[in-house]
């Protein structure tokens, strides 16, 4: 039986939770933004939660220089009904302290780990922290019960599994046997036994000197006392990722690179049973209308000159925009059961409300 | 190289490498991401008499190769059978990607190459990639890593020796983005600014604005087809222009551009015209 194909909207209205994913470049942030405008005038309150947007589009979202980071904005000037749009800048080291402070028992114990110098270089640069972080605030916004709904601007990653299993990973470090053998309880990294984290100690100590041995003990000892919450959390979150209610939305340019990169993406994702709930390729030529065929050989027989540059401009035009759609063929068939929407190249980039109501009228009218 | 996604920098790294190979002079390309693009872009220029090399560095690999090269030949695979290594890269965030770096300095004072050009890490994580080094001398402050990361800052912030090229797009995020990275460069980093390259410019001739005569004798529909693929067209040349016009007055670096071209993907007969538009825009 013939179903009406689903919408965009369709998604936007059924999810609780949604996530744009994508290669860099290719506006992943602003169409977050306006997925959150259109589901903010269709009533609801939603929060989107960004990591590193252009500073325009910060401009535009309220979240300039004066904001608070890690805080919620209320974004001017959206909103029909109850609606509301709020949008809030991901502050990874804040987010891994409020973690610690929430699955500590005492003050102690947080300061204890906040405070070791590991943990400072650990939140700032450890590859793949902004991707836990972003994993880990959309939980802590989506467990809050403000929102109905919560929209992730995931940070640009080339392969999305490497944000999607951040949680899993830190699990894994933790179940790492020399972790293990590092805090069985042992009153001093001296008394280590167990052969793995001896070569561990060892290895540590000749290429990076004895302090950085004792801050590393130091370090995980005191992580122990988070470790069984931080596996709940990644449990909690591994199924969140799966939920019914939740849609990951792909992003893509009609580039090849991002369109490969895209393809992969969506492989990913099905792969590995996260809801994919649509795309939007952004960023692509509009095809010109065609000329008639006969006014055509009749126009090239006679121009030269202005007319000539403007038929070559015509012909040029058609050509890149034919040849973005020619690309996009693959993607199109991998995504041939979800809605895919197209946002055209614009002679500015989104800087302002307007801006954002504009492209939410394109992806969900 | 460096530059955010979606701007092109691939395919500017392999014009350049070819530039400098038609110049003369010995390349060695060195990539990150493990993107079989660039091998493409590089090698399968048949026609191309240009002698390029291209070198693939993955972390993993210029850690065991450290390890072993650094007195840890015998521990060097069960260090990371055992999962020790992604312990240590935790213990001291960016030893990675000093080892990395220590590589192509390696690669740069081997004196088989003329110049050494780095497809630099996937979008926005140059300038993290970059200071890792600085990063980790706070952390570090004995042992071999320690050696290595003097060694990395001695070759970044020798302008002779290293450059970063910053590839941009002509329109507005992409320069601004452009801008802040040059700063963050110069400051978190002090590595030298090469000239900035402007990807994709519209370099064709300005539809005239006025066509209502030109296209007083076409049937209305055909003009109007006209005119408005013509305004599409002016509407992006005036933004480009606005565009590179402040991208040259924020950043005092010289300005290299590279024409648009009709396609959505750049094929290795593309990158033939590139290499000469490259080279004819580097000597104005």
């Amino acid at each position: 039986m013939a179903v009406d194909a689903m919408t965009l909207t369709d998604t936007i209205d059924h999810s609780t939770l949604l996530l744009t994913c994508g290669p860099g470049g290719v506006g992943k942030t602003t169409t977050a933004a306006a997925i959150g405008v259109a589901a903010a005038n269709s009533g609801r309150r939603v929060v989107v939660v960004t990591v590193d947007p252009a500073r325009r589009l910060a401009d535009a979202l309220g979240l300039d220089d004066g904001a608070a980071a890690d805080e919620p904005h209320q974004v001017d000037g959206v909103g029909a009904d109850e609606g509301e749009l709020w949008a809030l800048m991901l502050d990874d080291a804040a987010t891994f302290d409020r973690l610690v402070r929430e699955q500590t028992a005492s003050e102690e114990q947080a300061e204890a780990i906040l405070n070791n110098p590991i943990y400072g270089a650990l939140s700032r640069s450890l590859a793949g922290a902004q991707e836990y972080m972003a994993i880990e605030r959309l939980h802590q916004l989506f467990v809050s019960d403000e929102w109905d709904l919560v929209i992730v601007d995931t940070p640009p990653s080339r392969n999305a599994i490497d944000l999607l299993g951040a949680p899993d990973r830190l699990v894994a470090f933790l179940s790492n046997p020399v972790y293990r053998a590092l805090t069985v309880g042992q009153r001093t990294f001296a008394r280590v036994t167990n052969a793995a984290s001896s070569m561990f100690l060892w290895a540590v100590r000749r290429l990076a000197g004895p302090q950085i041995v004792e801050d590393t003990v130091a370090f995980f000892r005191s992580l122990t006392t988070v470790e069984e919450g931080l596996r709940r959390r990644a449990g909690e979150v591994r199924e969140l990722l799966r939920a019914d209610e939740t849609a990951f939305v792909v992003v893509s340019s009609p580039r090849a690179e991002a369109i490969a990169e895209s393809e992969h993406l969506i492989g990913a994702l099905r792969d590995d049973d996260f809801p994919f709930g649509g795309v939007v390729i952004n960023l692509i030529h509009p095809l010109p209308e065609q000329l008639d065929p006969a006014d055509r050989a009749a126009l090239d027989d006679v121009a030269d000159g202005p007319l000539a540059e403007h038929l070559a401009w015509h012909d040029e035009l058609t050509e890149l925009a034919v040849s973005e759609r020619e690309e996009l063929a693959g993607l199109a068939e991998l995504a041939d059961d979800v809605p895919v929407v197209e946002l055209p190249l614009q002679d500015t980039d989104v800087h302002n409300v307007d801006g954002l109501l504009g492209l939410a009228e394109r992806l969900a009218p | 190289m460096a530059g955010k996604g979606g701007v092109g920098k691939t395919t500017v790294t392999a014009v350049l490498a070819h530039a400098a190979a038609r110049a003369g002079r010995k390349v060695l390309v060195v990539e990150l991401d493990g993107k079989p693009t660039l091998d493409a872009l590089v090698h399968d220029a048949d026609s191309s008499p240009d002698t390029i090399e291209l070198t693939s560095i993955s972390a993993p690999d210029a850690l065991d190769e450290y390890l072993r090269e650094n007195g840890f030949a015998r521990v060097a695979k069960r260090l990371q059978r055992t999962g020790v290594i992604d312990i240590v890269g935790t213990a001291a965030p960016g030893i990675d990607d000093v080892v990395v770096l220590g590589k192509i300095k390696q690669l740069e004072r081997s004196g088989d190459y003329d110049l050494v050009v780095v497809d630099g890490p996937a979008a926005g994580h140059a300038i993290t990639f970059l200071s890792s080094a600085s990063g980790l001398a706070d952390a570090v402050r004995a042992g071999p890593v320690k050696a290595q990361s003097d060694d990395v800052m001695e070759l970044l912030t020798d302008g002779d020796r290293c450059q970063v090229v910053l590839v941009t797009l002509p329109e507005t995020t992409p320069v601004n983005e452009a801008i802040e990275t040059a700063y963050a460069l110069e400051d978190e980093v002090g590595v030298a600014l090469g000239p900035i390259v402007v990807n994709g410019v519209d370099r064709g001739a300005r539809p005239p604005d006025d066509v209502d005569e030109l296209l007083a004798d076409q049937p209305d529909g055909d003009a109007q087809v006209l005119r408005t693929a013509a305004a599409f067209r002016r509407s992006r040349q005036d933004m480009e222009a606005r565009e590179i016009e402040r991208l040259g007055a924020s950043l005092p670096l010289p300005c290299l551009h590279l024409p648009a071209l009709p396609v959505a993907g750049i094929s290795v007969a593309d990158i033939d015209r590139l290499v000469e538009a490259f080279t004819a825009s580097g000597r104005r």
